[in-house]
Formats: structure tokens, C-alpha cells, sequence
């Protein structure tokens, strides 16, 4: 189990390291999943309990200092019990969640202490310490890090005999309803996207992937190929739209203060 | 019409541009501010933060008042942004139809928390503000505290005698 414990702690520190050095997006469960997987020697479970989470944490997204839930921890830790414990999908899911909400939890502890470290930095600015400030920046990052790596690794080293003694108890009824409750989630998660999202504009997409499964009985795989197609159609179709948008007469200062106004009418 | 008027100290970021223009399903956000409508730098990068589809103004005090009473603009869905409570009321006192929704969600936190009173965990207040707040409610201004559409939306009045 130290092995497993070393690599799922690996997991959270790349996962996370993507998050610190920039959006890269290793965090979406689909990722950190598979990042999970690889790691642990089965990177196609780690591809299919990843696809199954994404649809969960398809809706979560953070929104203006509302933290939701950590989905990158969602990921890994969904990955890693479904491998470590032989779960099937739909409990990996189940499992995910509590950990997707201790991650912001400890995301937390850790902003408090980064936030009282701010005058820290501020004073260094000031004295022109430029070293100082980047050791100081540095020891933030690798307390970050550390922090993740120390809990995917207790995590899996205490916990993964529990969660299998857990996973184990529970009776074939509530297991059968857990597998519907997760088969659900899904279609909550892709609720929660569309609240944001869903404009007439956007619509289409939204009926063709449905086509697709429905009318051709279609898998992720034929529905993701199509998909691939009509995003390189619409992408091409922007950037076609941006470049012809530039050359457009350039407005004038004057006449750019006198439209202002008919511009906030006129559609 | 003006679907919500809202006072947040970071004007046009997620939870205004995505989240609230999408429930209001507005078509123009106006930051109305005399100060941020001279800085030529604020107002562009204000423009940028607007999604796609809606466009964004940031106008002074008069001019937003002017141009929204123009009949013109009652078949337009608009969202008012202002982070400073003095031109809430100077605008609220020239407006000829008063927004559905007067909202303070996120204020106090970045000019500094000096002299201010905690009301809610993103809002708070100076004696001189919360005079002006319970000013605007005797006139039938009623703010109501809503930081996001999922957000249970609480009176301010009550929040200010709790």
C-alpha cells in the first residue's frame, strides 16, 4: 500500500502543481483522474472513472471567491478508490464527493495562512529584498504542494483497508440505490452547466450530442469524434470572424463618444 | 427597464457577468461611477470583463441617469454596477423608474474596513452609509442583500437593525 500511497499523494502534488502554475486544467476530473490511473499502474480505469466523474463536476465552476467543491480531489480520490478498493464507477463516484469537499476545507486553512503572509511579502517589496520575496514565494509553493502530496498519501495509507471494510458492509439495497444515485448525477451536473451556459446560441450543441446518443445509439467515443469536428468547424468559423472584425473601419475618438450613446440603444 | 441595480465593490467580475446577467437575462451592464468613467484604463478593461452578447457602459452619474430615462431604454434589460453608496442614492434620486431589484452584495472590503460595521459576512458599512441606506428605505429604496441568484435574499433594513 506505500507504493499506492506515494503515487496517489505524486497525483495530488501534478494536479495541483497545474492549478499553481496556471489554469492548465489538470484539475478537471477527467485529468486528474487519469493522471491517478497512469500512476497507479491502470491508466484505462483511470480514463473511465475520470469520464464518469467529469459528468458529475461537469456544472461546478468557481465563480468570483465562491469556492465549490476541490473536483481535482473529486478526481483523484474517485480514481484512486475505485482502483485501490475494485469499486465499481458509480461508488468511485460516491466516493469522490466527501473528498471533493474536504479539499476546500483545507484549501481554506492554507488561504489563511497564505493571506497572513501578504505584509511579509509587502515589506520585502518595499526594502527592494528581491531574493526574499522569492524564497518567501517558493516556501509558500512547497507548503501547497507538501500539503496535498501529505494528504492523498495518508489518505490511501490509513484509509483505503477502511473505505474497502466500508464499501464491504454495505448491503446489496442501498449499494443497488447508490448506483442509481450516481447514474443521476450526472444529469445534475450537466444542469448546473447549463444554468450557466445554456443560450440559443449554444442550443445546437446541445441537441446534436443528444441526437446522437438518442436517434444513433451512439457511445462517448462517436459522440466525442463528431464533437472534436463541429468544435474545429465553430473555432475556425470565430477566428475567421475576429480577423474580419479587425480590419473593419477603425472608429475615431469623436465619433466614438457621439455613438456611445445610439450604441447603448441599438441592438 | 433596470432589472437590478447591485453594489459590488469588483463591478463587472463572475458572479455579476455570468451569473446574474445570465438569471436577469439582461442585455447591457452599466457601471455608473464618476470617477471610473474618467479613467480611460478601468473603463476598457470594465468593457472587456462584459460576456459575449452584452454590452457594457460605464458612464457617469448624470449621463447613465439621462440616458436611462430615455424612453428608448425601457425595451433594453439592463444591470446597474456602482461601488460607492453616495452615487447610489445621487443616481437612485434621478432615475424616473426605479430598478426591480436594489441589491448590495459584496461593499466595504477594498476601501478598507476602518471605521465600517460588519452587516454580513461581504458587506460593510460606515455610520454615514448605513444613514444613507436607511435614508433611501424611508423614500421606498429598499436594498435587499443577494449575493448570487441561489442566494436566499435577505431585507436590508432588517439586517441593519440586527
Amino acid at each position: 500500500m506505500l507504493m499506492q500511497a506515494l503515487a496517489v499523494g505524486l497525483a495530488c502534488v501534478l494536479v495541483k502543481f497545474g492549478a499553481w502554475w496556471g489554469a492548465m486544467g489538470w484539475d478537471r476530473p477527467m485529468i486528474a483522474s487519469t493522471i491517478t490511473g497512469i500512476l497507479l499502474g491502470k491508466p484505462v480505469e483511470g480514463i473511465t472513472v475520470g469520464a464518469a466523474l467529469e459528468l458529475v463536476y461537469m456544472g461546478t465552476q468557481s465563480m468570483g471567491g465562491v469556492i465549490p467543491q476541490d473536483y481535482g480531489l473529486g478526481g483523484i480520490f474517485g480514481c484512486a478508490f475505485a482502483i485501490l478498493v475494485s469499486a465499481k464507477p458509480s461508488v468511485a463516484v460516491a466516493l469522490s464527493i466527501p473528498f471533493s469537499m474536504l479539499g476546500t476545507l483545507i484549501y481554506d486553512l492554507f488561504k489563511f495562512w497564505a493571506t497572513s503572509l501578504v505584509t511579509r511579502f509587502q515589506t520585502h517589496l518595499e526594502n527592494h529584498q528581491i531574493k526574499a520575496f522569492k524564497r518567501l514565494w517558493n516556501i509558500q509553493a512547497f507548503v501547497y504542494l507538501l500539503m496535498w502530496f501529505l494528504l492523498g498519501f495518508i489518505s490511501i495509507l490509513a484509509g483505503t483497508s477502511a473505505i474497502k471494510a466500508l464499501v464491504n458492509m454495505i448491503p446489496t439495497v442501498i449499494m443497488n440505490s447508490l448506483t442509481v444515485a450516481a447514474g443521476m448525477l450526472p444529469a445534475l451536473g450537466m444542469a448546473l452547466l447549463m444554468i450557466s451556459l445554456w443560450s440559443k446560441k449554444l442550443a445546437p450543441y446541445f441537441f446534436i450530442g443528444f441526437g446522437l446518443v438518442a436517434f444513433f445509439k451512439g457511445t462517448l467515443i462517436e459522440v466525442a469524434f463528431l464533437g472534436a469536428a463541429v468544435a474545429f468547424l465553430a473555432v475556425i468559423g470565430q477566428i475567421g470572424k475576429h480577423t474580419n472584425g479587425n480590419n473593419a473601419q477603425p472608429k475615431t475618438a469623436e465619433s466614438a463618444e457621439e455613438s456611445e450613446e445610439e450604441d447603448f440603444y441599438n441592438d | 427597464m433596470i432589472k437590478m441595480l447591485r453594489i459590488d465593490d469588483r463591478l463587472i467580475h463572475g458572479q455579476v457577468a455570468v451569473t446574474w446577467s445570465k438569471q436577469l437575462e439582461v442585455t447591457r451592464i452599466v457601471v455608473v461611477s464618476d470617477t471610473i468613467s474618467e479613467d480611460e484604463i478601468q473603463v476598457s478593461a470594465l468593457k472587456m470583463a462584459a460576456p459575449e452578447g452584452i454590452k457594457a457602459f460605464v458612464l457617469s452619474v448624470d449621463k447613465a441617469a439621462k440616458m436611462l430615462n430615455d424612453p428608448r431604454a425601457d425595451k433594453l434589460k439592463v444591470l446597474l454596477v456602482l461601488n460607492d453608496p453616495k452615487q447610489v442614492a445621487a443616481l437612485l434620486a434621478e432615475l424616473i423608474t426605479k430598478p426591480a431589484i436594489l441589491d448590495i452584495a459584496n461593499y466595504g472590503r477594498v476601501a478598507g474596513l476602518d471605521g465600517r460595521h460588519k452587516i454580513t459576512d461581504t458587506v460593510y458599512l460606515s455610520d454615514e452609509e448605513v444613514q444613507i441606506f436607511k435614508d433611501l428605505a424611508q423614500k421606498g429604496d429598499k436594498f435587499i442583500y443577494q449575493p448570487l441568484p441561489g442566494d436566499a435574499a435577505e431585507p436590508l433594513d432588517k439586517l441593519l437593525e440586527g
